[in-house]
């Protein structure tokens, strides 16, 4: 355990990269979206209508949810896969460290640069508001690291699973199918028959709780349990066939 | 000590796709001994490795390493591998690589950067440290992949294939290499593979003929290349390889 935990800051800035790009994206998509409601704001409220505040929350908030889903999966792929990529394998698993926890760790790391993700663009969305005099609540920093958690405990550990059983580009592809119901329940009503059958997926129920993170409210307890427990059970299987797994004994 | 007794594993799906990469192999490694595997390609030498270094599951059979089971005596000690045809991560400095292998080894963190440069010394790639895994040629990946075997003492290397992309001065340096570790730890226990039978008569106390996934047979090294290399193909060509 100690050899992992003295690993565990390279694993993590093995992940910088990826988490760079994906804390631009959230950024580039959502501070345009927020100084766009500023100014509508700030003619909504020479007209005599004070929207800010609401027009905020309700066009930043679930894009940075969807988007933090997204970032999960791209994140989390590679966390199994990679080893068989880039043929380490042979070297680091014959070597007296345990598996489970090395995967772990690894998946762990990811966690760490998504959670980076999120704050960071929490508090760039919080400066860019204070700085363009836009009246807004804000994202909470703390929420947005809940959110990460959430978004990470569903998406991730769904995409450790997958890593584990296939390769790099089918766990890629897996990924992105794994993510469409956030986007299918996101967007579609919710009567809709696609969406009802994505709605077997905890996607809704992760997509309202990083929501209700973000925007600082309180989360509603049986949410957060199915979420713990989407996850618990994926992270279980997902580090099960991680450490099952057979690796080429070949580079 | 390393037994083999009865490993069998069979690759692919349904019945007609499977393929026997070991069929029912028996092999005993005494501790101390230096044994070379020999045979065609595609007769499970890779495979034997595979299931050896605790990443390939037999089908039947069982092994023990030094009384325990592959995964069980890695967790405990670790094993010495060279895979065939190695790869490093390409974006990551060669030092930096050494380093996290030395960490996974349990090296203490004061000597990491001293194992490291001391593997790379004698491997001729101290020059090399900053450069990326990726730019090495494949002789210099190769040398590589024997440094990080000097990270930290083994009692049983597993060396598939070592010698291929080195050129004749790095061959005679990792006989050297080898003759060192093998000094250093006189119970150190040796599997090595090769096609170059002349190597392996320098090398190996024994060698063990391997064909279609079963041990054809095996004789001890007499020092005479040139008669092993004769007795090696009478072996194969008894077992009917053309």
């Amino acid at each position: 355990m100690i050899r992992i935990s003295i690993l565990f800051p390279r694993l993590v800035r093995d992940r910088f990269p990826r988490a760079a790009v994906a804390t631009a994206v959230l950024l580039s998509l959502t501070v345009p979206l927020l100084m766009r409601g500023a100014s509508d704001a700030a003619a909504g409220v020479r007209d005599g209508i004070s929207a800010g505040p609401a027009s905020g929350t309700a066009t930043v908030i679930p894009i940075v949810a969807l988007l933090l889903a997204l970032a999960a999966a791209w994140l989390a792929d590679g966390v199994v896969s990679d080893l068989k990529r880039d043929g380490s394998a042979p070297l680091v698993l014959t070597r007296p460290v345990s598996r489970i926890g090395y995967f772990t760790a690894r998946w762990l790391a990811g966690f760490v640069c998504l959670a980076g993700a999120g704050l960071v663009t929490a508090l760039v969305l919080n400066g860019a508001a204070r700085f363009s005099g836009f009246v807004w609540p804000g994202l909470s920093p703390v929420g947005a690291l809940g959110a990460a958690a959430a978004s990470w405990l569903w998406v991730g550990s769904a995409v450790l699973v997958l890593s584990s059983l296939l390769e790099r580009g089918e766990a890629l592809a897996g990924a992105l199918l794994l993510v469409l119901p956030f986007f299918l329940t996101g967007m579609l009503a919710p009567g809709n028959s696609i969406a009802r059958v994505a709605a077997v997926l905890p996607s809704r129920t992760v997509l309202d709780v990083s929501r209700t993170l973000l925007a600082g409210d309180p989360v509603i307890g049986s949410h957060l349990g199915r979420v713990a427990a989407w996850g618990a059970g994926s992270v279980a299987l997902g580090l099960f066939l991680a450490v099952r797994r057979e690796w080429s004994a070949s580079g | 000590m390393i037994e083999i007794s009865g490993v069998t594993k069979r690759y692919g799906r349904g019945f007609r796709r499977r393929v026997t990469a070991l069929d029912s192999l028996d092999l005993e490694l005494e501790g101390g001994k230096t044994v070379a595997l020999v045979g065609p390609n595609g007769a499970g030498k890779s495979t034997l490795f595979g299931v050896l270094a605790g990443l390939v599951r037999p089908d039947g059979g069982s092994v023990r390493i030094e009384g325990r089971t592959p995964s069980d005596r890695i967790r405990a000690d670790g094993i010495g591998f060279l895979p065939d045809r190695i790869r490093f991560a390409n974006r990551r400095p060669v030092a930096e690589e050494l380093g996290r292998l030395a960490i996974l080894d349990g090296c203490p963190v004061r000597e990491i950067s001293s194992r490291v440069d001391h593997a790379l010394e004698a491997t001729g790639l101290r020059e090399r440290r900053k450069s990326m895994c990726g730019s090495l040629s494949n002789g210099m990946r190769q040398r590589l992949g024997l440094a990080q075997l000097l990270l930290r003492p083994r009692s049983v290397l597993l060396l598939d294939e070592p010698m291929a992309g080195l050129d004749p001065l790095w061959r005679s340096r990792f006989r050297s290499l080898l003759s060192g570790l093998r000094a250093a730890d006189p119970d150190m226990t040796v599997l090595i593979s090769s096609h170059e039978l002349g190597e392996m008569a320098r090398i190996a106390d024994r060698v063990a003929v391997i064909q279609a996934g079963r041990v054809a047979g095996t004789l001890e090294i007499d020092g005479d290349s040139t008669s092993m290399e004769r007795r090696v193909l009478e072996i194969l060509e008894l077992d009917g390889v053309e």
